[in-house]
């Protein structure tokens, strides 16, 4: 208060008058700060009445009324509602409820009306499905390092069957290097929602790809499986999973080479374990997704950690499985993202080759061919990693961008057992990409990737994949 | 195993298709919307248009509006001539509102705005078209058949993002692996029945929008100025 007075800013309460120039200062001064204190406490006042009171025009959801849901629960339509009782409505709030519901499949329509409440600004929604009462017809399509691409041309889906949001189908599979049947179900609201459940039950065959000095080898392998697995998805618990799998492999004894024809006599870590057998696995992990969005991530984390325990039901031998996967994502300039990714895992001897790791390829080490880095017999250690700098080519609808590109460095090294990893070990390659957001398939990735360590002397490798390559 | 696999591939086949097969049942709350008492007239060489709609608000709309969220009104005039070549096309959009605090309501049109104390106003205003300027005449010698077409259609507020299917097919189902595996795949998923029944809706004409009504065949001489 001292300071104040001796700054003059309040005038009149001063006992002595100043020089001329300070007083004039000082009268500029006084009238300025109160105008200024006395509007601030005016706009103050006003903001708390507008944050006492809802804007004048808002409207409040009074109720939600569900109608022509004959087996469907109600507690299901809520589940993917992202409003309730008390919260404002908008057009762009009820068209965002009408998507979330069409997106299920679980109707054949979803439509939205409102009508007045009790008192005035409260609002009643009404929802209105009309439920499928049969199946529905889906196709899939996509794309995996070890599968190659893949199609479902027939896929029926009985999403909903039973009323309570549960999801199960049936799918054909073909693609390049793979042929299955797979029968499968997803119930995500065991214990109120708690936790998840998930089926997969398929037969079918599935090509590895060997390759034995320079020339390619397919080697086809019929595999019968069942897997059930359980996780959270509440709290801590939404981080953990874990599942039993069994599986049956029965490889061929023969593999087709690309230009070389057949070989009969396979190398031994192969031909070792020819015979039909079957495996049991426990599979626990821990999960984490931190990403500010799951499309084009900005900021955030992906990682995932898994260990299996298998033992071979036919001669009893037992191995782990280790894998760790991490995804980092660093915003550095407008909607430029600097993303890092390492993979790392760890089998010991006693694995089979179609339980061991591979290297090279559209989501592995790119500029190299499928699996090309990958030592005969596979690999039991793998390390990892791929760095790109992503940045938006186009400028609206983020974060579905219509094209992005990137510049990128991978870098990873696979060892068979008893190989001690060393830096020269490992193989790398540097370059770019552009990713197209097409109609049906989504974002397209086209990577033209230069190895710095060249095989089969090939300068540069194209890529065409699905998504962002992590 | 593969055998067993193509005879399943077969039998999913056809039960896939066979739903797709099964003709929607028509939608049905209400009687559907229709254009009546389409009246083409000439005046200063400018074709102009007077139609009446049917059935545009029904219960639901109405309770809507009243609630106090917006509806809009959506007109397609065309002119064809005799050989169904399009020779002029028009879209009206009007936004029909409530507010309910000053208990009045507005029609939105062309950026201006318009109030009325009663729904019925607002009815009487929305359920005619009246006097639409549509097309010039540039040649008055002209004998050809002409014959305006005109369709309808009601949003309702949460509709329109339903409906576009635009950005349904270009915002696909696109899934990802969400643990680490060996194997990560990147696919896409596409729902063949609502593809086709969105096609098939569109065809039927639905209680939201109109089908397409002629005008009677008409020649400029025969025109009531």
């Amino acid at each position: 208060m001292d300071k104040l007075f001796k700054n003059g800013f309040f005038p009149r309460l001063k006992k002595r008058p100043a020089p001329a120039r300070t007083a004039f200062a000082c009268w500029r001064g006084g009238w300025l700060l109160p105008a200024f204190l006395a509007l601030y406490c005016l706009l103050n006042f006003a903001g708390t009445l507008r944050a006492q009171n809802p804007p004048a025009h808002a409207l409040i959801i009074e109720g939600i009324e569900i109608v022509g849901n004959h087996k469907t629960d109600k507690n299901v339509i809520f589940r993917y509602l992202t409003m309730a009782p008390g919260d404002p409505v908008t057009p762009e709030l009820i068209a965002v409820n009408n998507r979330r519901l069409t997106q299920t499949n679980f109707f054949k329509t979803v439509e939205f009306y409102t009508r007045p409440g009790s008192e005035k600004g409260k609002v009643v929604v009404v929802i209105e499905v009309k439920e499928r009462k049969g199946p529905f017809f889906q196709f899939e399509g996509g794309h995996s390092d070890l599968d190659g691409w893949y199609f479902v041309p027939a896929s029926l889906r009985f999403d909903n069957a039973f009323g309570g949001g549960n999801r199960m189908g049936i799918k054909f599979t073909i693609g390049d290097r793979l042929n299955y049947l797979a029968f499968w179900y997803h119930n995500g609201n065991l214990f109120h929602q708690n936790a998840f459940v998930y089926l997969h039950l398929s037969g079918g065959t599935l090509e590895f790809i060997h390759y034995f000095g320079n020339e390619r080898f397919r080697q086809d392998v019929d595999l019968g499986e069942f897997q059930v697995k359980f996780g959270g998805k509440k709290g801590l618990f939404r981080h953990l999973f874990g599942a039993f799998r069994s599986q049956t492999f029965d490889p061929n004894d023969f593999a087709i080479g690309d230009s070389a024809g057949r070989i009969d006599r396979l190398p031994g870590n192969i031909a070792a374990v020819l015979p039909q057998m079957q495996y049991q696995s426990f599979i626990v992990g821990i999960t984490g997704d931190h990403r500010d969005n799951p499309v084009y991530p900005l900021n955030g984390f992906w990682g995932a950690f898994t260990v299996e325990a298998t033992k071979n039901i036919d001669n009893d031998q037992k191995f782990a499985k280790v894998v760790a996967d991490f995804r980092f994502f660093k915003r550095t300039y407008g909607h430029n993202v600097l993303a890092f990714h390492f993979k790392g895992g760890y089998t010991p001897r006693q694995a089979p080759f179609y339980h061991r790791f591979y290297l090279g390829g559209a989501n592995s080490l790119r500029g190299y061919a499928d699996r090309r880095l990958t030592p005969q017999g596979w690999g039991t250690k793998l390390l990892l990693t791929n760095a790109e700098y992503r940045f938006p080519l186009s400028k609206k609808n983020f974060p579905n961008y219509k094209t992005s590109a990137a510049v990128f460095f991978d870098a990873g090294g696979i060892w068979l057992p008893g190989q001690t990893p060393k830096l020269s070990d490992f193989y790398s390659s540097i370059g770019f990409g552009i990713r197209v957001r097409l109609p049906v398939v989504g974002t397209t990735r086209f990577d033209l990737a230069f190895p710095l360590k060249q095989i089969d002397h090939e300068n540069a490798r194209l890529h065409i994949s699905l998504g962002h390559s992590f | 195993m593969r055998k067993l696999a193509n005879k399943l591939f077969f039998i999913i086949f056809f039960a896939g298709y066979l739903p797709l097969a099964i003709p929607n049942l028509p939608a049905g709350e209400s009687a559907n919307i229709g254009v009546k008492n389409i009246v083409p007239r000439l005046q200063n060489d400018t074709l102009i248009v007077s139609a009446e709609f049917v059935n545009i608000f029904s219960r639901r709309i109405i309770g809507t509006i009243q609630s106090g969220l917006p509806s809009i009104i959506q007109i397609e005039i065309k002119l064809l001539d005799s050989r169904g070549r399009q020779m002029a096309r028009k879209f009206i959009s009007t936004s029909v509102e409530y507010d309910i605090w000053g208990e009045k309501y507005y029609i939105v049109r062309n950026g201006k705005r318009k109030s009325f104390a009663d729904f019925a106003a607002v009815e009487e205003v929305c359920t005619r078209l009246r006097d639409e300027k549509l097309f010039f005449r540039t040649d008055p010698r002209d004998e050809n058949n002409y014959r305006v077409e005109i369709r309808v259609g009601i949003i309702p507020i949460s509709s329109r993002q339903a409906e576009k299917v635009t950005d349904w097919i270009m915002d696909p189902n696109q899934t990802e692996e969400t643990v680490a595996s060996d194997n990560r795949t990147t696919g896409f998923e596409l729902n063949i029945n609502r593809l086709i029944s969105f096609f098939v809706g569109k065809k039927k004409g639905s209680k939201y929008v109109s089908k397409w009504t002629s005008s009677r065949p008409f020649r400029w001489k025969d025109l009531v100025p």
